[in-house]
C-alpha cells in the first residue's frame, strides 16, 4: 500500500468517524463478520439490481469481491435473495469494462484524460446551455441525482433533466397524484405477509420480484391459506402458482377494474362508510383533460361506471364476467384482505394513469385500504426510481422532496435553501423524455433545440422505444453530441461521441430508495478499474469546470460554488479533484442537504448516519421522544403515519380537493392507438426475464445468468406457429411500421402467450426489439407503452441472420 | 352330586338336611305322601322359623343344572381336539408350488439394492466417511456449479418449472438412481426453486452464437473457494463448521447417506449442531451487542 492509499485510508476512517460521532455509536457501525478469516470482509449493500431492495452482505477480500451471502438482517429479503442477486458479486467484473475517458475522432473512439474530458463537456455547454440536456435514471444513487438535479435547475438554469423513470414508473407516480395529491406508495411490502388475496394485475412477480413473491407464496406450505389471483395477458411463471388466471386482451384491464367497481356499486357491496368519510369523485375533463381532473359526485360517477356490467367487460376483455363477478365477491367481503400489486404491465401503458387510479379506486371504493395486508401496492422496476428520480425530483417538471418547477412559492423555497439568488431556477418546463429524444433527433431548424445530451447509469440506446426515430437519426446529423458515463460498453456508447468510465455499485459510495419508501446506504468497498469514477463526481468536476471559467451559474448569491465543501475544521476540500473526493464523505454531504427538502411534503428523511445503521428506514422517519429515529409503515393511517392526528382515522392530507380525501376517478375504457389489423395481425409485447437485469449490460456477462438465459427469443402460441409454418427454434421476422427483428421462436418455453400474440424480452442488444416497439405515450404521465404494438409475423427470410 | 358308595335310597338320605324339604324338591320322588308332613312344615314355617334365601323345591333344580354342566365339561376338556383345517408348516419348509419370494438378505446383494433406498442390507453395513480423494472430488463438482462458495448450486438438467412441486418431488428427500444422486435440499423447502436455479446450460431452442458473440462472459470475478475442513479444538474434537448455515441447516443433503464425497463418518447422528458449532467467521446472524435498529446508540 503506498503512501496515498494510506492516507486514503486513513482518511476515510476518520471520515466515518466523523459521520457516526462518538466512540460508541462508532462501535455499533462495525459491520457484521469482521473479524476477518481468509482475509474476507462482509458489509451490507443493497442489490445492485431491482425494486425489491433485497439486502445483500458483501465479502470483500484483497480489494476484490468474492462472494455473496443474503443478508439475514434486511427486513425486505430475511436472509433470501434471487438468482440474480446471489450473483450480483459477480456485475463489476465484466473483462471489457470501460476505464478511459474516449472521445470520437473521425469516426475513432481516442482514450483522452479526464480533464480533456471536462473541457469537452464544459465547451458543448457553453455553446448552447439551453441545448444540454441531463438523462440520468432509476439507477442512479440519491446523491447522484441530488448533484444532477442541482446542477442543471440550480446551476445552468434550466429544466432539462429527465431519467429512464419516466420509461419505468411515471404513470404509477401520476396514479397517486390523481388519488392522493402526493406520489407517495402509502403501503409496504409487509402486506405480502398478512393478505389473505393477493392480485397481480399485468406482471410477473415470480420472475421480476422473486423475493417479495416467495415472500408471499412461501406462506402456503407454514399452513396458511392465501389466494393468488393472476390478470395478465399471457401465461407466465406466476400463473403457474397461481389459483386464479384471468386472461384478458390487452389493455382492456382499465375495463376489469371498472367492472369491478361497477358492480360493487350495482350490489350495495362498497364500503359506504370508508367512501362516504374519506373520498370523493373525479373525472378528466371533457376538453382539454388534466391530471387533476373535476370533481364530481357521487352519482355522476355512479351513473358513469354502470355501463362496465360484467358482460359488457367480457365483451371487451374477453375475461369471463363470472370471473369478474368473483373478483367483485372478493372485494364486497371485508373480511378478507387483498393486495393488489402491479408494475410495467399497468405502467407501461397509454392509458397507464387511468388504470393506475382506478386500481387506487377499486380499493379505496370496497375499503380494502390501510390495514396490514389490505390496499392497493405499486412495485417499482428499478433500485432508485422510488428514491432518487421521483424524490429528489430529476425530472423536467419537479424539485426536490415532491415541490413543482411550475410554482412561483416552491422555486422560491428551493433557490432560498440552496441560498441562489432570485430566479436562478427556470419556470420553464423541459421536455420529458420521448420528447428530449424526439428533439434531439431533429435538426435544429425543425425544432431539435436539445443538441446535447449526457447520458448517464441507462441505455437508451437500447430502450427507447422506436428507436430508430428516436435514437438513431441523431447519428445522421451534424451538431448533435452525445455524451455516456457507464460501466461498460453499450448501444449508447458505440452511439456516443463522448464515454466517460464510470464506478459502479460498491466501487462508490451510495444510496438507493426502493418500492416500499426504503432508503438504504452503503459504502464504497472496492476500487473501480483503471480511471473509471463516480458518476457524482463527475458532474461535481464538470460544475467546477464551468465554475472555473467564470460560468455564473455556478456560483451561489455569496459567490460560492454551488458544490462547496468544508472539512471538520472548515476548510474547503477540493472535491472536484478525484483524489481528494473521498477526503469528506460527500455522499452524506449531499444527503445531509437533501434531507432539508424532505419535510415539505412529509416525506422526512433520517440523518445518513441512521442509514448506515439500519437495513433502509421507511420514509417519514420521524425522531422520538427518547431521541430514536421511527420508520413509517403505512401512509395517511392513524398510528402508522406520525402526521395523521389521533382520532383521524384515515387523513389523505394532500388531498387535490383539499378536504382530507382520497380520489376515487372515472376513467372511460379506450382503446389502445395501435390494434392489430389484417397488415399487421399481432399483438407484441415486451419485458424482462428472471435472469436477466434491463438491458443486460451486466448481467450478460454474469456467466451462470448468461448461460442460463443466453438470449433474446420470441414466444408465441404454438397454433399460431403451425398456422405460419414456424418449427420450435426457427428465425421470425417480427416487424412492425418501425422497423423489424430476426429472432428465435420459442414455443412452450418460458411463457406462453395466447393466440394472436407474441412476447419478447428486452435484454439482448443483438436483438434490439425496440426497433419495432412503440412511442406513444399516455397524455399525463408521457411514459410509453412497451407492451402493446401491432406486429406481422413470417419466417425469417433467407440469408437473414440473428 | 351322587357319590359311588350312595344307593339309591342312601340318595335321598345323604342329602341330609330336612327330609321334609326333600320331599317338596322335584328331584326327589315323593317318597312320602300324606300332606300332614306338608302341613307339618307348612306351620312350622307360619309359626315364626326364618324364610330360606332359596326355597326348598329350587335347590335340587340348581344343584342337577351344576352337576350337569361340571359332567359335561369334564367330558368335554379330556376330549381329543379336532382336526386342523390346514396344516401349518414351519416357515423354512416352503410349499414347493409357491413362488419364491427373495428375502431381505437377498436384496442387499442384487441390481435392486442399488435402485432402492428401502435396502436395509445396506444398513448393516456403516458407511465409511469420505474419503481425501472423495472430498476433493465432490469439492470440485461442487465449484463447477456455483460461482462462489455458498451460491446457489446452477441445475445440471434441463428444468423448467411450471409450478410448487416440480422439483421436490426428487429434491426433497433426495433420491438414488443407478448411482446418480438427485441431492436433498441443504435448506428448508421453498416453493419458487427457479427463483434461485436456473439452468447449467439453457435448454432454449437454436440459441445461435448465444455465447460466442455479444457481451464477452470470459469473467474477471474469481468466487470464494469452498472450505476444506473445520478447524478442531484438539485431535479429535469435533471440528467447526468451516463454512456459513445459511441455506446450508439440513447437513444431511451434502454430509450424509446419500451425499457422495462429503460423507461423515457417523451419518446415523442427527443432530450435527449438537457437537459441531457453526463458524464465527462466517454466520452472518445478527451480533447482540447492535442493539435493535433504529434505538438511540
Amino acid at each position: 500500500m503506498d503512501r496515498r492509499d494510506f492516507l486514503r485510508q486513513m482518511a476515510m476512517t476518520a471520515a466515518s468517524a466523523a459521520v457516526v460521532g462518538s466512540v460508541e455509536a462508532q462501535r455499533a457501525i462495525v459491520p457484521l463478520g469482521t473479524s476477518p478469516r481468509d482475509g474476507v470482509t462482509w458489509n451490507k449493500a443493497p442489490c445492485r439490481f431491482c425494486g425489491t431492495g433485497c439486502h445483500v452482505q458483501v465479502g470483500v477480500r484483497q480489494g476484490r469481491i468474492v462472494g455473496i451471502q443474503a443478508d439475514p438482517l434486511a427486513e425486505v429479503n430475511k436472509g433470501h435473495l434471487c438468482v440474480k442477486g446471489y450473483h450480483v458479486g459477480l456485475a463489476p467484473y465484466g473483462p471489457d469494462r470501460l476505464t478511459r475517458p474516449l472521445l470520437r475522432r473521425n469516426g475513432e473512439m481516442v482514450p483522452i484524460s479526464w480533464d480533456q474530458a471536462l473541457d469537452v463537456i464544459a465547451d458543448r455547454i457553453q455553446q448552447n446551455p439551453a441545448g444540454f440536456a441531463l438523462y440520468g435514471s432509476g439507477q442512479w444513487t440519491i446523491p447522484e441525482g441530488y448533484a444532477g438535479t442541482k446542477f442543471v435547475k440550480g446551476g445552468l438554469g434550466t429544466n432539462n433533466i429527465e431519467a429512464n423513470a419516466r420509461l419505468c414508473m411515471s404513470s404509477a407516480v401520476t396514479g397517486f397524484l390523481a388519488t392522493y395529491g402526493v406520489d407517495e406508495p402509502a403501503s409496504c411490502f409487509d402486506d405480502l405477509d398478512r393478505c389473505d388475496v393477493m392480485i397481480c394485475w399485468g406482471n410477473n412477480p415470480a420472475e421480476m420480484h422473486p423475493v417479495l413473491f416467495s415472500r408471499f407464496l412461501d406462506r402456503r406450505s407454514r399452513g396458511e391459506r392465501t389466494t393468488l389471483i393472476d390478470i395478465g395477458t399471457r401465461r407466465t411463471r406466476t400463473t403457474g402458482f397461481a389459483d386464479h388466471y384471468l386472461e384478458f386482451k390487452p389493455h382492456t384491464d382499465t375495463a376489469i377494474a371498472l367492472g369491478i367497481m361497477a358492480l360493487l356499486v350495482r350490489e350495495g357491496t362498497y364500503d359506504r362508510q370508508f367512501v362516504e368519510r374519506h373520498c370523493a369523485f373525479r373525472a378528466p375533463e371533457a376538453q382539454n383533460p388534466t391530471l387533476q381532473g373535476e370533481a364530481i359526485d357521487f352519482e355522476t360517477w355512479k351513473s358513469r361506471i354502470a355501463e362496465y356490467t360484467p358482460e359488457r367487460v367480457q365483451e371487451i376483455s374477453g375475461v369471463p364476467a363470472r370471473e369478474i363477478r368473483r373478483l367483485a365477491e372478493l372485494f364486497g367481503n371485508r373480511d378478507l384482505r387483498i393486495a393488489s400489486f402491479w408494475c410495467m404491465g399497468m405502467n407501461q401503458h397509454t392509458a397507464g394513469t387511468a388504470i393506475n387510479s382506478l386500481v387506487h379506486g377499486v380499493h379505496l371504493l370496497s375499503g380494502h385500504w390501510g390495514r396490514e395486508g389490505d390496499g392497493p401496492s405499486s412495485l417499482t422496476g428499478q433500485p432508485s426510481a422510488c428514491g432518487t428520480v421521483r424524490e429528489v425530483g430529476t425530472l423536467v417538471h419537479l424539485l426536490p422532496g415532491g415541490l413543482s418547477v411550475a410554482k412561483p412559492e416552491h422555486r422560491a423555497a428551493v433557490e432560498r435553501r440552496w441560498n441562489l439568488p432570485e430566479g436562478r431556477i427556470s419556470d420553464r418546463i423541459g421536455p420529458h423524455t420521448m420528447e428530449m429524444f424526439r428533439r434531439f433527433c431533429l435538426p435544429a431548424d425543425q425544432g431539435g433545440d436539445i443538441d446535447t445530451i449526457w447520458v448517464q447509469v441507462t441505455n437508451p440506446g437500447q430502450t427507447i422505444p422506436n428507436a430508430t426515430e428516436y435514437f438513431d437519426r441523431a447519428r445522421e446529423l451534424d451538431g448533435k453530441f452525445l455524451i455516456v458515463s457507464d460501466a461498460y460498453p453499450t448501444l449508447t456508447t458505440r452511439a456516443a461521441d463522448l464515454v466517460l468510465p464510470s464506478a459502479m455499485w460498491v466501487e462508490k459510495n451510495g444510496m438507493f430508495g426502493n418500492s416500499e419508501r426504503r432508503t438504504q446506504q452503503w459504502f464504497k468497498m472496492i476500487d473501480p478499474p483503471g480511471e473509471a469514477r463516480d458518476d457524482c463526481w463527475q458532474i461535481i468536476a464538470v460544475a467546477r469546470k464551468l465554475f472555473d471559467r467564470g460560468h455564473p451559474g455556478m456560483r451561489d448569491a455569496e459567490g460560492k460554488f454551488i458544490f462547496h465543501t468544508t472539512d471538520a475544521s472548515g476548510r474547503e476540500v477540493p472535491i472536484w479533484d478525484f483524489r481528494r473526493y473521498y477526503d469528506v464523505n460527500v455522499d452524506e454531504r449531499l444527503f445531509d442537504e437533501y434531507r432539508g427538502f424532505s419535510t415539505a411534503k412529509h416525506k422526512n428523511l433520517a440523518p445518513y448516519a441512521e442509514y448506515v445503521r439500519a437495513r433502509g428506514l421507511r420514509w417519514p422517519v420521524v425522531e422520538t421522544e427518547g431521541g430514536a429515529w421511527q420508520e413509517t409503515r403505512y401512509r395517511f393511517v392513524e398510528g402508522e403515519d406520525p402526521f395523521v392526528p389521533e382520532g383521524a382515522g384515515f387523513q389523505f392530507y394532500h388531498s387535490t380537493s383539499e378536504d382530507d380525501r382520497a380520489q376515487i376517478w372515472f376513467h372511460p375504457y379506450n382503446p389502445p392507438p395501435e390494434v392489430p389489423d389484417d397488415a399487421y395481425p399481432f399483438w407484441l409485447c415486451t419485458g424482462r426475464v428472471l435472469e436477466h437485469w434491463h438491458s443486460g449490460t451486466m448481467t450478460m456477462r454474469i456467466p451462470p445468468l448468461r448461460r442460463a438465459m443466453p438470449q433474446a427469443y420470441v414466444e408465441m402460441h404454438r397454433d399460431d406457429a403451425r398456422q405460419l409454418g414456424i418449427a420450435n427454434g426457427d428465425l421470425v421476422r417480427i416487424e412492425s411500421r418501425r422497423g423489424h427483428v430476426d429472432i428465435t421462436a420459442w414455443i412452450d418455453g418460458r411463457g406462453q402467450p395466447p393466440r394472436g400474440s407474441v412476447f419478447v424480452p428486452f435484454f439482448d442488444e443483438r436483438l434490439r426489439i425496440n426497433l419495432v416497439t412503440l412511442h406513444e405515450y399516455d397524455p399525463f404521465s408521457k411514459q410509453p407503452d412497451y407492451k402493446k404494438c401491432a406486429v406481422k409475423i413470417r419466417r425469417a427470410p433467407r440469408g437473414a441472420s440473428a | 352330586m351322587s357319590t359311588p358308595t350312595d344307593g339309591p335310597e342312601d340318595r335321598d338320605e345323604s342329602r341330609g338336611g330336612d327330609r321334609d324339604e326333600d320331599r317338596d324338591s322335584a328331584s326327589a320322588p315323593a317318597s312320602t305322601g300324606g300332606e300332614p308332613h306338608a302341613g307339618k312344615r307348612v306351620e312350622r314355617e307360619t309359626v315364626g322359623e326364618r324364610r330360606p334365601i332359596v326355597e326348598a323345591r329350587v335347590v335340587p333344580v340348581i344343584a342337577s343344572g351344576v352337576l350337569a354342566v361340571a359332567v359335561i365339561g369334564f367330558f368335554t376338556g379330556i376330549a381329543p381336539a379336532p382336526e386342523a383345517a390346514f396344516e401349518i408348516r414351519a416357515s423354512r419348509e416352503v410349499a414347493s408350488d409357491l413362488p419364491r419370494a427373495p428375502s431381505h438378505a437377498d436384496l442387499a446383494a442384487g441390481f435392486a439394492a442399488q435402485a432402492s433406498e428401502a435396502a436395509v442390507g445396506s444398513l448393516t453395513e456403516e458407511p465409511p466417511a469420505a474419503t481425501e480423494e472423495e472430498i476433493r472430488e465432490a469439492l470440485a463438482l461442487r465449484e463447477q456449479r456455483r460461482a462462489y462458495d455458498g451460491a446457489p448450486p446452477r441445475v445440471p438438467h434441463p428444468m423448467t418449472q411450471t409450478g410448487a412441486l416440480d422439483c421436490v418431488a426428487c429434491h426433497q428427500d433426495g433420491f438414488v438412481l443407478e448411482g446418480r444422486v438427485a441431492k436433498m435440499m441443504s435448506h428448508e423447502t421453498y416453493a419458487s426453486c427457479s427463483q434461485c436455479h436456473v439452468e447449467d446450460v439453457h435448454s432454449m431452442p437454436s440459441a445461435r452464437n448465444a455465447l460466442a458473440d455479444g457481451p464477452p462472459i470470459d469473467t474477471r470475478f474469481v468466487g470464494l473457494e469452498a472450505p476444506v475442513a473445520g478447524p478442531r479444538a484438539w485431535d479429535g474434537a469435533p471440528p467447526v463448521i468451516p463454512h456459513s448455515t445459511q441455506m446450508r441447516e439440513r447437513c444431511e443433503s451434502c454430509h450424509g447417506v446419500l451425499a457422495e464425497g462429503l460423507r461423515t463418518s457417523h451419518p446415523w447422528r442427527q443432530s450435527c449442531t449438537q457437537c459441531h458449532a457453526p463458524s464465527a467467521e462466517y454466520d452472518l446472524r445478527p451480533m447482540a451487542e447492535l442493539g435493535p435498529i433504529g434505538a438511540a446508540p
